[in-house]
């Protein structure tokens, strides 16, 4: 080494960052690499877009930054976490197709599940856009970077669920002949669906959003979907929408349980917050449970997915309900 | 049909027009607005990536990439990095940040509002790409912090300190761009296709002489996923071109305008790392500047796109002339305020006058005499900070502080200070955008140094000059 090389010890260096300092236990490497990279409200320029600023958010008195997702991925243990799942579900839907197990299912049952999963799919596409705009306008790295996970997550949901579809109905559909678009469009079981989705992209504050998308919406539809997926599958054998159903829910739950660490954190900085969520939960829960009654009478599936309905409401309800929205 | 494109046109089919509330609800036309274009369907992202390739590449990358770092860290690469070279990082990692996580958030605003599906697609991946080198760029700072002082507090100093201003300043401009077009054209092509290759190939390729292995790899591994955001840019001015003729004013402002800032905000700042902070040298900075961004950026875009009519950057020459001064400019004013930095100056060496010398001819006669008298023991000290460009926030000290290129505008009422012609003609055209900072030079003025260290949250022995040197 020569003496233009650092010392070893060179003074007394830090271990962490300065914004960790203090605390009792040393960060993760998540917190480090995620919190408090936000860079503050004081914008250099003025557009009608603008940067961030407080009030993108009726949500007030929140120290956005203590925001920490449960699943505590960043980039690199996500790409890692996702790339081990495209492989296996690759993997089965590959050889339910290539192995013709496919051509061995129900020919009603390939038919409705074919409609159900190329819908859902563009549902799950209008979930990913609403969450960018979270992603895009929130004040906290944190809820910015769980929302942006989301965000890949759902276009994850969203391909593979068409890929099945065309799986299951055969062939694969042009873009201007689209079963699966028009279902989306027009079938009676997705139009509730269809309507909570556009109308939360209309969504201005982004805190808004994630109530409507993420609680009113995913919260009831992502347990239902993991019910009726998993039992109904099992029920027709098909391994490839019982993988599709598993491999999504397993994302999804991450997503509920960010979303449930949102809404602790917003309600324990200040009461009035409790306010807001109420407000918005009474305003997006309506379509969230109409988007779930259309869908269990459009896909009965016997009585399964009543069942998968009730499953999904309990669900929602235990898992929120020391939030006393 | 290839696999490939059938999961690439799976995600362009997911595209509906809403029913339930009107189109312009959910896709604002402010957000297009002054672009005209056909039949967005048209537009296709040349890499036509699916999220199964994605997590694939990129798992792949990243099992390359972060055991050859803590590889490095461990055997005691860290340790061996050139003490100046490490100086200049400090500087250098949260400026990249900086860019990364304004991308990240541009990105994402592209992939919700463009119009064309196909567009927002690509913009997904490049939202994720930038996430992963903004933590790839926290992770070196991360490493780098267990071994020195400097790298503890970078995300408050991109908010206080004056060193960090111009890249916020830079990269909040491009987030908070209205036309989503714009950020394409600032991002996707000025940052991405001109100034990456720059940053990302000229920078590590110095990096290397100074025993920074795992920067160089760091560097290397962000500009593997550039190629993507580079032909989406390229893909999209060209689209854009070729679809109305009306396109090309905007286009050609936005180009004009991008380039002057990035040339001044990325540019002249970076000048010093190859020229000074590196004791090993390669090529100078005026040579990189040349062959990245005039031979291969400037003339390889005007050439593809001369025939609708797009011309070359407003202002290129001056860009070019200011490549003599600019780095060097800049090193000797921040060494006049090494007690208000959190890295460390020093005085060039022998080696380096002997660079100077042989690659900028003026050298000697413009900077020479300034550090004869640094060398005599003046310390050359300043106790309050320069005036800083309304726009671009840098002292106003091109192209060599002796003879500035001061301009000034009045607006509202008050008169607004300029670096250049550059800076003041970007004001000129969108005087409300770019009047809102104040810098910190009116913030901070009547302080003494110890107020402006407080201020810029600069604590112990932060700052002053390297000792070896």
């Amino acid at each position: 080494m020569t003496d233009r090389s650092l010392p070893t010890t060179f003074g007394t260096v830090p271990k962490t960052f300065a914004w960790f300092e203090g605390r009792r236990r040393p960060p993760s490497e998540y917190e480090e690499l995620t919190v408090g990279l936000h860079f503050g409200e004081e914008a250099l320029v003025s557009t009608r877009v603008g940067t961030w600023t407080l009030d993108n958010t009726r949500l007030a008195n929140v120290t956005w930054e203590d925001f920490r997702d449960p699943a505590q991925l960043h980039y690199r243990s996500w790409v890692a976490l996702q790339d081990r799942a495209e492989r296996e579900l690759g993997a089965t839907l590959d050889l339910a197709q290539q192995g013709g197990f496919v051509d061995g299912l129900d020919p009603r049952w390939r038919c409705d599940m074919a409609t159900l999963a190329g819908g859902l799919a563009f549902a799950e596409w209008g979930v990913a856009m609403a969450m960018q705009y979270v992603e895009r306008f929130c004040l906290s790295s944190g809820v910015g970077q769980a929302a942006q996970l989301q965000v890949c997550d759902e276009l994850r949901h969203a391909q593979r669920a068409l890929e099945w579809s065309d799986a299951l109905r055969g062939t694969p559909a042009e873009a201007n002949e689209d079963p699966a678009r028009a279902a989306w469009m027009e079938h009676p079981a997705f139009q509730p669906l269809r309507k909570a989705v556009e109308l939360a992209l209309t969504l201005e504050d982004w805190g808004e959003v994630i109530v409507a998308v993420n609680l009113c919406l995913e919260g009831l539809l992502q347990p239902f979907q993991r019910e009726l997926y998993l039992n109904t599958s099992r029920e027709q054998s098909d391994m490839g929408s019982a993988m599709l159903g598993q491999h999504c829910w397993v994302d999804e739950d991450r997503q509920l349980a960010w979303t449930e660490a949102y809404l602790r954190m917003v309600t324990e900085a200040d009461q009035d917050n409790r306010a807001i969520l109420q407000g918005w939960y009474d305003t997006h829960a309506p379509g969230g449970r109409a988007a779930l009654e259309a869908l269990v009478t459009g896909f009965p599936f016997g009585d399964a997915a009543e069942r998968a309905a009730e499953v999904a409401r309990t669900e929602l309800a235990k898992r929120f309900e020391g939030i006393d929205v | 049909m290839t696999q490939n494109t059938a999961e690439y046109n799976r995600t362009k089919r997911l595209y509906w027009e809403p029913s339930y509330v009107p189109k312009e609800a959910i896709y604002p036309p402010a957000n297009y607005e002054g672009i005209y274009f056909k039949d967005w369907d048209r537009w296709d992202d040349p890499f036509q990536m699916s999220f199964k390739q994605y997590v694939e590449i990129q798992a792949k990358k990243d099992n390359g990439f972060h055991p050859a770092r803590d590889a490095f860290d461990r055997y005691g690469g860290t340790d061996r990095m050139d003490r100046r070279w490490l100086e200049g990082m400090k500087v250098v990692f949260p400026l990249l940040f900086h860019g990364e996580y304004g991308a990240l958030r541009s990105h994402a605003r592209v992939s919700r509002y463009a119009p064309a599906p196909a567009l927002r697609a690509a913009a997904f991946y490049q939202s994720i790409d930038e996430l992963r080198h903004s933590q790839n760029h926290v992770y070196q700072m991360r490493m780098l912090n267990k071994h020195t002082e400097g790298f503890n507090n970078w995300a408050e100093w991109k908010r206080y300190h004056f060193l960090l201003q111009p890249g916020k300043m830079l990269f909040e401009d491009i987030v908070a761009s209205e036309n989503v077009f714009e950020s394409v054209v600032g991002l996707n092509i000025l940052v991405e296709l001109a100034y990456t290759n720059l940053v990302f190939v000229g920078i590590p390729s110095v990096g290397v002489l100074n025993r920074d292995h795992a920067g160089a790899n760091e560097f290397l591994t962000t500009q593997s996923d550039e190629t993507r955001h580079m032909a989406i840019g390229q893909s999209t001015l060209r689209t854009l071109l070729e679809g109305d003729d009306r396109n090309l004013e905007k286009l050609q402002y936005w180009l004009d305008k991008w380039f002057w800032l990035l040339h001044r905000i990325i540019g002249c700042p970076l000048g010093m790392i190859p020229d000074y902070f590196a004791r090993k040298k390669a090529l100078p900075m005026q040579q990189m500047f040349q062959r990245y961004i005039v031979d291969n950026f400037v003339a390889g875009l005007i050439e593809d796109l001369v025939e609708f009519g797009l011309q070359p950057p407003r202002f290129l020459d001056d860009a070019v002339r200011e490549m003599e001064d600019a780095g060097h400019s800049l090193f000797r004013t921040l060494f006049q305020y090494k007690h208000m930095l959190f890295n460390k100056m020093f005085v060039p060496d022998e080696h380096d006058m002997e660079f100077f010398g042989e690659h900028y001819p003026h050298w000697e006669e413009r900077h020479g005499a300034f550090w004869d008298e640094v060398r005599a023991g003046d310390p050359k000290d300043l106790p309050s900070l320069p005036m800083l460009c309304q726009v671009c926030q840098l002292p106003c000290v091109f192209p060599v502080p002796e003879s500035p290129t001061i301009r000034c505008s009045e607006w509202n009422g008050e008169v607004r200070w300029f670096c250049s012609d550059g800076c003041q003609w970007i004001f000129g055209h969108e005087p409300e955008r770019y009047s809102k900072a104040v810098g910190l030079d009116r913030v901070l003025t009547g302080k003494d140094v110890a107020q402006i260290r407080e201020h810029m949250h600069l604590y112990g022995k932060l700052g002053g000059v390297l000792e070896e040197c």
